[in-house]
């Protein structure tokens, strides 16, 4: 493995991204699009005919297309990263903007793929984390042969 | 190190919930589509039959076989269940299952809405039949509720009330998980201009459908408050006015009609390229002509009412403006016979269905060009010319182009061809039956015939008989699809992945039939 400057082993991280197409930047102007324009139909029936039980329904779909697009954009930028560099391992999950840093000793660490595949958790002595949600269930493995060798060189590299 | 990893397990997967749970707890698009499909098929036997025992009644002069007042539930009833419960979640269920497979998502962006929004449908449709059952029976006054009828009616109407409640609940959630799936879930390297038609003609509705379904609630819980709770939105004696309803019913109303026929141009839009073995012809435009007719949608309702009384001013207005869509449907057209022009044809059943589209939805699209025409619309209004020209646009429009996707997708549905001389069977007599039942509706109408009325003037006995022969065989004829259907669930030839030699798209890189889960693993798009 090849040493960083300080004769530590250079970090090695994993970087998982969920799969969007739509930035929130987007997300807001189809937001935008839609609402302003049902709104806008709703508030002329009711100042001009006085057809103003329209409004409510206008102003609770709007809220629910905005709901549903927030929702999306406030997970447009979930990730999970984890993280090797010789002595721990360090795993960030952000959901929905909220950022959650673990660090464990390597010794200590196993990586755990449920018999079905469907599920990639990584395992100290009573606690585990759940990674590699946003792959495709045939990547999972391959990221958990990633972990594990990474793990494997560290306990090589902590052994010389 | 301990690392746990059972060989093959992703190839153990395939296990999802059996029975009659799978049906009502699935998040599944491929299960909702299924779903959405059989129910839409339910609804056009449903509506089917009315329409049957109205053309029965209407064999002959005299009354025959119904009272004037069940003619009349049987004629709305006929409306609000092929509109509400037939077509627009037809396509729906055409979204679901395809939708996800032509733009390499997984799934759809929120699939449990997406079973709530269907599983809001069978209470939305036994409130509309068991509507029938009810003192009074079910609502009498026409597809539309116009006002002041609808604020007259029993119990039914308040059944029908509801009903169009849910299902435009129903239909609001489908376009949010629609707008958010085609716009946030697309494979990589799959931009906007390289979607499907299909995807694009759904993404326009999907806004339609957010645009104008508040607008229907609100008409529809108007005329609730107006009989239930003292409000007169619709009461000359206390100050409403009942326009008020027809200028927000039609504000509605006429988006719909493209709700209901956008998606069938995307479906035309795949089938033809694939058959006539050439890239559809003008993509772009076919994009801006169908964003066009969206847009133009919102600004021609009135067209609907010029014998209500309106200014020349507003006659003249709507009267352009309705006829400026005949632009951008025209691109649709020309594009389309453009991509068949030199192209290697063949005519299996989805093709045929696909001419066929373009071949009677065009005469639709030219009667409401004429109905366009203000003065001629006064003379044409409430009778069977309309009759006809709707039939022709959403029969020979949206159903046609429902039958030519259904035999497009079906191998891929079901993973067996389905028969081929049934499926043609079934074009020649419908399109045959289709033209016999409708097209002497035209002269029923310039003669003069009203629409609504259980009864008629011997003058137009004959055309009737004509038409109404046409409308049983057309109608038998449906059980051919049912046949179909059942037989390629059943077993048959088993379908390659491509099904089709010409088609291109990404639903035709998975195998037939399409896997529970596809696009686990986004594909790239070059």
């Amino acid at each position: 493995m090849p040493e960083g400057p300080d004769g530590s082993d250079p970090p090695v991280s994993f970087l998982i991204k969920r799969r969007v197409s739509l930035t929130p930047g987007q997300a807001c102007v189809v937001f935008l699009l839609a609402a302003v324009l049902t709104l806008a139909i709703a508030l002329i029936f009711s100042s001009t005919v006085g057809a103003w039980p329209i409004l409510p329904f206008a102003g609770l779909e709007a809220l629910a297309l905005g709901a549903a697009l927030l929702w999306q954009a406030r997970h447009a930028g979930d990730y999970e990263r984890i993280s090797f560099d010789g002595r721990s391992v360090l795993i960030e999950v952000c959901e929905g903007g909220r950022l959650d840093r673990t660090e464990w000793p390597a010794p200590w660490v196993r990586v755990v793929l449920d018999p079905a595949g469907e599920r990639l958790f990584v395992v100290v002595p009573g606690r585990r984390i759940e990674v590699g949600r946003f792959l495709a269930r045939s990547e999972r493995p391959r990221l958990a042969e990633e972990m594990r060798r990474q793990l494997g060189l560290q306990a090589g590299a902590s052994n010389e | 190190m301990e690392a746990t990893h059972v060989h093959g397990a992703e190839h153990a997967h395939e296990h999802h919930p059996s029975g009659i749970m799978r049906w009502i707890t699935t998040t599944n698009h491929k299960d909702i589509g299924t779903l959405y499909l059989w129910f839409s098929l339910i609804m056009f036997f449903t509506g089917g039959v009315m329409a049957l025992v109205i053309r029965a009644e209407l064999f002959q002069p005299g009354l025959q076989v119904t009272e004037p007042e069940f003619y009349n539930q049987l004629v709305t009833m006929h409306g609000l269940v092929m509109v509400f419960g037939a077509i627009m979640p037809a396509f729906v269920g055409f979204a679901n299952w395809q939708i996800p497979l032509m733009i390499g998502a997984p799934d759809m962006a929120f699939a449990r809405m997406n079973n709530w929004s269907f599983w809001l449908l069978p209470p939305a449709a036994l409130l509309l039949i068991g509507s029938f059952f009810v003192p009074g029976g079910a609502t009498a006054a026409g597809w539309t509720l116009y006002a002041p009828l609808s604020v007259q009616m029993g119990v039914g109407m308040d059944m029908a009330i509801f009903a169009v409640h849910i299902m435009g609940i129903s239909s609001i959630m489908g376009a949010i998980n629609i707008i958010t799936t085609v716009l946030n879930m697309r494979a990589p390297g799959m931009t906007l201009m390289k979607m499907p038609l299909f995807c694009w003609t759904w993404l326009i509705t999907a806004y339609l459908l957010i645009a104008v379904m508040p607008v229907l609630a609100g008409a529809v819980t108007m005329i609730l408050t107006d009989r239930h709770f003292g409000t007169h939105f619709f009461n000359a004696a206390y100050g409403g006015d009942p326009i008020i309803y027809q200028h927000v019913f039609w504000f509605f109303g006429h988006p719909e009609v493209y709700i209901m026929i956008l998606p069938a141009f995307g479906i035309v839009s795949q089938v033809i390229p694939t058959f006539a073995r050439k890239p559809l012809f003008g993509y772009a435009s076919m994009v801006y002509a169908t964003a066009s007719i969206a847009i133009l949608s919102f600004i021609v309702w009135a067209h609907h009412m010029f014998v209500t009384g309106m200014p020349v001013a507003g006659q003249l207005y709507f009267m352009y403006a309705t006829m400026l869509i005949a632009v951008p449907t025209g691109v649709k057209v020309f594009n389309w016979v453009a991509t068949m022009f030199k192209g290697s044809m063949t005519f299996e059943t989805p093709m045929l269905w696909a001419t066929g589209f373009i071949f009677v939805f065009t005469m639709g699209g030219f009667t409401g060009l004429m109905l366009a025409i203000a003065p001629l619309d006064i003379q044409l209004q409430e009778t069977y010319y309309v009759v006809a020209h709707f039939h022709y646009v959403l029969v020979a429009g949206s159903l046609f182009a429902l039958f030519a996707g259904t035999y497009y997708w079906l191998p891929k549905w079901t993973g067996h061809m389905y028969d081929e001389k049934l499926g043609k069977w079934h074009f020649w007599l419908s399109m045959i039956s289709f033209n016999v039942a409708f097209f002497p509706q035209h002269f029923l109408g310039l003669a003069g015939m009203p629409r609504r009325m259980p009864d008629y003037a011997l003058q137009f006995a004959n055309f009737n008989e004509v038409s109404t022969i046409g409308a049983m065989v057309f109608g038998f004829s449906q059980l051919i699809l049912l046949w179909v259907v059942l037989k390629a669930i059943r077993g048959g030839e088993k379908a390659p992945a491509k099904v089709w030699e010409g088609a291109e798209g990404l639903e035709w890189t998975v195998p037939s039939p399409a896997p529970h889960h596809t696009f686990e693993e986004p594909p790239v798009v070059k």
